[in-house]
């Protein structure tokens, strides 16, 4: 990494350390992600069919964005002829300039706004005061931020971390009276203070949610009510709005409007929806003027990847699920737009420097793809900010050697049991993690001589008619081998021959390293290697997660082609392979109650694109063991090899992810820990003292497999 | 979808959101409920929006024999309708339209006025008939079309339930910038 990048890695690092001894800011950012992916899910699940809403969501965004300038030109024209004013600002200094200029027009002093993100993304507020403008936010949460001289700290719910009694003296110091102890006198004391200043702004102005092309209309949400306020009082109303809001129909809004409540806060729709159709013709109705915000979209539209950002409908449901946002929060994880999504915005709205800056804080969980109404692939979008920045500034060591993680594991269980021996002691911890930035607080996974592989070719297996591939990945192979044997012997038992193939380890850490050629190498290489055998076997099943996920999800995604595809659709996580099998009664059956016991069941992040670990619990269940679900809806933190890496580059923000997992896992009533994931039983064990078993360890034990 | 189905189900969302609906089988019966209303909640001044006026000239009368004083906004006389208004603690509007399933009802308005007779006040009153109940959000939009196609202006205003915020501490609160109370009088057939 080239000195001035790593000056700037250095400043986010800092920005790591700040807010993780924050501990008040993150307990809220704790608690309201956790509530917020809580109520997505609830309301979601009250949907008669939340596959077909999502799918359609996706639908509008994808052929909205595909014919936008067409739904520019439509737009301007209706709304035009309903007398509104509308510009097209090609920058933010454009829109502001605009907005400058009406103010003076209108001899405005004061400006009432309400929630605008795109009035941020511009900074037009410090620029409107630059022109000796009082600008007043009047939704809640941002009048608190703008009070404490913040940026907001998250999307949705700008001030969740401050305090009701911060919160109290901001406004006694801005009113200037002694503050009311009580939230519904607070509430009251805001109101009338600001009522004052909505009845004598001279202009308003608001953000749209919604742009309507047939219909020249804005539709602006908010649950306050101060949008009505700020469009209908004030002598002129400036809408400022990006120009990837806008769909063809009204019947596209509706289904829009729908998803932003639902996703967002969980109502059903937002309080109040007030859709803005041309200009009134009252003697009084405020002028209206609509500012359309290009500022990088187009260049966005044009790009083969980053157009699908644009589908966002700012939701904030990423930041929600997002582990390391759930800890850092967005002063951190965000320039101007925070969060996962606001990696790609911000490359094509402030530049890729600043996005790549803030890059390293996703682990490619991806749970934002899961969690996002529109199906952004938001993971693969940021590997190629990450990719970029590679290209551009060269990467860290740290990264350069743990994206090769499967060479490092080879080396070490060829050395071994030499290579353990030093990885545990202290002096060569030490160097380990000066030279290659590994903490050494973390415990190193045992590497055996005879890996799984090894031990596989040296033996021989009843043939059967039934057969699958088995796609092992780096961990199994080179530190777990027992778990491949207890797979063998399972598949075995029920008279399935297992195949194994020529294959690499997935390469899952070099798209979290954003090595994005190393990654479709590896994919390269798999698939051509599976699509050979693919139609002699009945699936290929893999023990591992991550390994099932860049089959289904990722190579697809890299390669685009036939074979990757058909290999997707051929790929299944073992759990639900047995799970299949015994549904339709062609599993044996001897396992059935012969185990006992408590279990905490953890599911892996990759998992949750797959069978979210379903048809494991229900295995569990069957060996006869009490199988308690710990979820909290997000990672545990490990996220493959980020948790190895020194303290801010990885091991305390992993740590710091994982506390209510270890706290819920450490309890009494939890004997044993079961997960599918390797990674995350190394992180679980490591934070609680309970041992951790793979399904499939339990399932060969139950069977009478030793 | 029957009217009485759509009209459980409104209530109960109407409910969920801390908002109040009444039935009124005739409009002497919601003259009535709106009394007592205005009565029960110590309404001193009450402005009524320029389609009540229109059309309900008896149910305005009776609303006066409360000793209410009643701001009449029947002209877009602005800027001392807007001072009065400030001063105005229950609004009185129709509304074109209600959902069902979002415990919504839909305002229609051609001046700013208008809007902000269900925007300033802290306790809203709208009244709506049972046949404007429609189900979903989706069923609205053709309703929405009408009023807009061809070149009209105007504003569509979808309101459900009274104004709120979780800003703080995320702790829910109602009654911020918009009414605090919402109550909706359903006049069995059309209004």
């Amino acid at each position: 990494m080239n000195e001035r990048r790593r000056r700037q890695h250095l400043v986010l690092l800092n920005k790591i350390a700040e807010a993780l001894s924050d501990e008040k800011q993150r307990e809220a950012l704790r608690n309201a992600t956790k509530r917020a992916r809580d109520s997505k899910k609830a309301s979601y699940a009250q949907l008669s069919d939340a596959k077909y809403f999502r799918e359609k969501v996706r639908e509008i965004k994808r052929s909205s964005i595909s014919n936008l300038q067409n739904l520019l030109e439509s737009f301007t024209s209706a709304a035009t002829a309903r007398g509104a004013k509308v510009f097209v600002a090609k920058s933010g200094a454009e829109a502001i300039d605009y907005v400058a200029r009406l103010a003076e027009i209108y001899r405005a002093r004061t400006i009432v706004k309400a929630k605008s993100l795109t009035s941020e993304e511009i900074d037009i507020n410090e620029a409107l005061e630059k022109h000796g403008l009082r600008v007043i936010e009047t939704d809640l949460g941002e009048r608190i931020v703008q009070l404490a001289h913040e940026r907001p700290v998250h999307l949705v719910a700008p001030a969740i971390h401050k305090t009701r009694e911060e919160i109290t003296q901001l406004f006694a110091k801005d009113v200037g009276t002694t503050p009311p102890r009580e939230i519904y006198a607070l509430m009251r004391m805001i109101r009338e203070s600001l009522r004052d200043t909505f009845l004598e702004a001279e202009m308003g102005l608001t953000g749209g949610n919604v742009g309507i092309a047939e219909t020249g209309s804005i539709i602006i949400e908010t649950n306050e009510g101060n949008a009505r306020l700020v469009m209908s009082l004030p002598k002129v109303h400036v809408v400022l709005i990006g120009m990837e809001k806008i769909v063809a129909t009204l019947e596209d809004a509706a289904w829009l409007v729908r998803a932003h409540a639902l996703t967002a806060t969980g109502q059903k729709v937002t309080t109040y929806v007030t859709i803005l159709t041309g200009q009134q013709q009252s003697e009084d109705a405020p002028d209206l003027h609509i500012v359309i915000l290009d500022n990088g979209r187009t260049t966005m539209l044009a790009d083969q990847y980053f157009h699908e950002a644009l589908y966002c409908i700012r939701c904030g449901a990423c930041l929600n699920a997002c582990p390391t946002y759930g800890v850092l929060g967005g002063h951190v994880f965000g320039h101007i737009y925070p969060g996962p999504i606001g990696i790609p915005l911000t490359a094509g709205i402030h530049g890729q420097e600043l996005a790549a800056q803030i890059s390293p804080l996703c682990i490619s969980c991806g749970l934002c793809k899961e969690i996002c109404p529109v199906d952004i692939d938001i993971p693969m979008l940021i590997a190629r900010v990450k990719e970029r920045d590679i290209k551009e500034n060269g990467e860290l060591r740290v990264n350069r050697l743990l994206g090769d993680s499967e060479t490092l594991a080879k080396v070490s269980s060829a050395t071994a049991p030499l290579s353990n021996w030093l990885l545990r002691r202290g002096p060569s911890k030490f160097l380990v993690e000066k030279f290659f930035g590994i903490d050494r607080r973390r415990p190193l996974p045992n590497f055996e001589r005879k890996s799984f592989s090894r031990w596989f070719r040296e033996h021989s297996f009843e043939a059967f008619d039934r057969k699958v591939l088995y796609f092992v990945d780096v961990f199994t192979n080179y530190s777990s081998p027992k778990i491949g044997t207890n797979v063998v012997q399972v598949l075995n038992r029920n008279k399935i021959q297992t195949i194994l193939p020529e294959q690499k380890g997935s390469g899952m850490p070099f798209i979290s390293y954003g090595q994005l050629e190393k990654a479709r190498q590896v994919a390269e290489y798999n698939v051509e290697s599976f699509y050979e055998t693919v139609r002699d076997v009945d699936w290929i099943v893999t023990s591992e997660p991550t390994a099932a996920y860049c089959m289904k999800v990722i190579y697809p995604t890299l390669l685009n082609t036939h074979e990757s595809r058909v290999v997707a659709d051929r790929t299944i996580e073992l759990s639900e392979y047995l799970d299949i099998l015994h549904s339709r009664k062609e599993l044996d059956r001897s396992f059935e109650g012969k185990l006992m016991g408590k279990a905490g069941f953890h599911i892996s992040c990759h998992s949750r694109a797959l069978s979210s670990g379903n048809s494991a619990i229900k295995m569990l269940n069957l060996m006869g063991l009490e199988v308690r679900v710990i979820d909290y809806g997000t990672c545990c933190g490990m996220a493959g090899t980020y948790g190895l890496k020194k303290g801010k580059e990885g091991y305390d923000v992993s740590m710091e992810v994982g506390k209510p997992l270890f706290a819920e896992f450490s309890r009494e009533e939890v004997v044993i820990g079961v997960t599918e994931s390797s990674v995350c039983e190394m992180h679980l064990e490591h934070g609680t003292a309970k041992k951790f078993f793979h399904p499939i360890e339990l399932l060969a034990k139950a069977y009478g497999i030793e | 979808m029957n009217n009485q189905t759509n009209f459980d189900i409104f209530v109960k969302a109407v409910e969920g959101l801390q908002g109040k609906a009444y039935r009124a089988t005739s409009l002497q019966e919601a003259s009535k409920l709106i009394s007592n209303l205005i009565v029960d909640k110590k309404v001193r001044i009450l402005a009524v929006s320029a389609k009540i006026l229109a059309r309900y000239e008896l149910l305005v009368r009776t609303l006066e024999q409360t000793g209410v004083i009643i701001l009449r906004v029947e002209r877009a006389d602005s800027q001392r309708i807007r001072n009065e208004l400030r001063y105005v603690d229950a609004g009185l509007t129709t509304a074109d339209t209600a959902i069902a399933e979002t415990g919504s009802i839909g305002i229609f308005t051609e001046n700013e006025t208008d809007l902000l007779v269900s925007a300033l006040p802290k306790i809203h009153i709208a009244l709506i008939g049972s046949n404007q109940i429609v189900h979903s959000i989706h069923d609205t939009v053709q309703h929405i079309r009408r009023s807009i196609s061809e070149g009209k202006r105007g504003v569509f205003s979808l309101i459900s339930g009274p104004s709120r915020t979780a800003d703080i501490e995320l702790q829910l609160i109602l009654g911020v910038h918009g009414p605090h109370e919402v109550h909706v009088v359903v006049l069995d057939g059309e209004i």
